[in-house]
């Protein structure tokens, strides 16, 4: 009797450590940044997608009437603002189409068929947030069979948002910029007076809403409040796509370059919609 | 019936999470919250197993994209259950110190794991309080559940 309860407990003692083993394998590979799904995680992923659009359609309706009844309130400061805006719409107009003629004029010329650019777009809903675990990611209703390939830069009206990570055939993961185990470092410029600078957004910190933009030479002065854009160089994002704007400038401990700190123009917490974007190339 | 409670939480975990902030960590775990409710409803503890690794499962192909990492995690929680339950009996109070119990262990173990595979730094005030803001939501979707199954249990005096 004694000895049968002392083989229970060694071989409880094997399991656990077993299993930890197992956990640690399993969560280690499912981590890895460039894993393709395998074929019953994209089928069970596609339906899970189907269900929970269904699911949350009435929660969404919901939300929806509440934000367009909290609108229809302050209805009437909006207009006052867009007339404004107006005014100015048709000179933007005429100097956007100048503008496009001259790009298109210079194409030519130089004999380019695409530059960083041109982008192709393609919209989509967001199905759900990566729940139950640390990172923060979101799954959204188109994949591959809609044209998604993996790295394409989602966006929102307000800027970057993120990455697709893993694709499936008609729905995708998309890690948002606000991750913290951002390990591909996205290439970013920030403008100066007469050009641009150059740095990479190391990481984001979820208390004050910021990136921290490193890697920009000591030399340079950089305003606050400069637009911060993406450059399109490295992956496969288009060039030109609003990150956020310059909020403080420090010097790294070792004086040598400048540290930025950027606060996001996106509010990662009101995502319904959003625009995956290809840079377009030949 | 033990289906159906789980089917809906698991699914409402999902819908719930698109309305809480995502840096906020107000994380919905209602299947964690929903397992713990159903186990009086099981007559033995393999079945019980069983049905926890199948939502672990579930957890991790519908939401996570880890492989079988959650099914794991969740049958060792519903291990982790049936012998709260064996100390403390069935009633409110008792199953609110176990819910506590749980999210505080699955949240430990799962940020633990994820500190050693991945390149994120240790923080341990951000575990502090995603385990309290876990906790907020949890109880409050407990007390609605608990209320609810005893409610169903009672009127129609079936054994589930």
């Amino acid at each position: 009797m004694y000895n049968k309860k002392r083989f229970d407990k060694r071989y409880l003692l094997i399991l656990a450590v077993v299993a930890i083993a197992l956990v640690l394998v399993v969560l280690a590979t499912s981590l890895k940044e460039n894993r393709d799904l395998n074929p019953i995680e994209k089928v069970t992923k596609d339906v899970g997608t189907v269900v929970l659009k269904v699911v949350s359609a009435p929660f969404n309706f919901i939300s929806d009437t509440i934000d367009s009844i909290v609108e229809k309130n302050d209805l009437y400061d909006k207009y006052k603002e867009l007339k404004n805006k107006e005014e100015q719409v048709d000179a933007i107009i005429s100097q956007n189409d100048n503008l496009r003629n001259e790009v298109n004029k210079l194409k030519e010329t130089l004999d380019l068929n695409s530059i960083l650019s041109d982008k192709v777009y393609m919209n989509a809903t967001v199905v759900t947030r990566n729940i139950g675990y640390w990172y923060d990611e979101i799954t959204i209703d188109k994949g591959s069979k809609n044209g998604i390939e993996k790295g394409m830069a989602v966006v929102n009206p307000k800027g970057l948002i993120g990455q697709i990570t893993k694709v499936s055939n008609y729905s995708s993961t998309v890690k948002l910029l606000s991750n913290e185990n951002m390990s591909d470092k996205i290439s970013v410029k920030i403008k100066v007076n007469d050009g641009y600078v150059y740095g990479l957004i190391s990481q984001y910190d979820s208390k004050t809403n910021t990136y921290t933009v490193e890697g920009i030479s000591e030399n340079v002065d950089i305003n606050k409040n400069a637009d911060v854009v993406t450059t399109g160089m490295g992956t496969i994002f288009p060039s030109g796509l609003m990150v956020g704007k310059v909020e403080k400038v420090t010097t790294d401990n070792f004086d040598l370059s400048k540290v930025v700190e950027v606060k996001t123009a996106v509010n990662f917490d009101d995502l319904d919609y959003v625009t995956v974007l290809k840079r377009k190339s030949e | 019936m033990k289906i159906i409670i789980l089917v809906i939480s698991f699914l409402l975990e999902g819908v719930i999470s698109n309305f809480v902030p995502v840096n906020g960590f107000l994380a919905p775990l209602f299947t964690l919250t929903a397992l713990i409710i159903i186990y009086p409803l099981f007559d033995e503890s393999f079945e019980y197993y069983k049905y926890a690794f199948i939502t672990g499962l579930a957890y991790d192909l519908f939401y996570t994209d880890t492989i079988v990492f959650h099914a794991i995690i969740f049958t060792f929680m519903a291990f982790l259950i049936t012998r709260l339950n064996l100390v403390l009996s069935d009633n409110y109070v008792n199953v609110l110190i176990i819910i506590a119990i749980c999210i505080l262990v699955y949240r430990v173990i799962t940020y633990g794991l994820l500190i050693l595979v991945s390149s994120m730094s240790f923080d341990f005030l951000s575990l502090v309080f995603s385990i309290l803001k876990s906790l907020i939501i949890n109880l409050i979707y407990s007390v609605i559940l608990f209320f609810v199954v005893k409610k169903i249990q009672k009127k129609y005096k079936y054994k589930f």
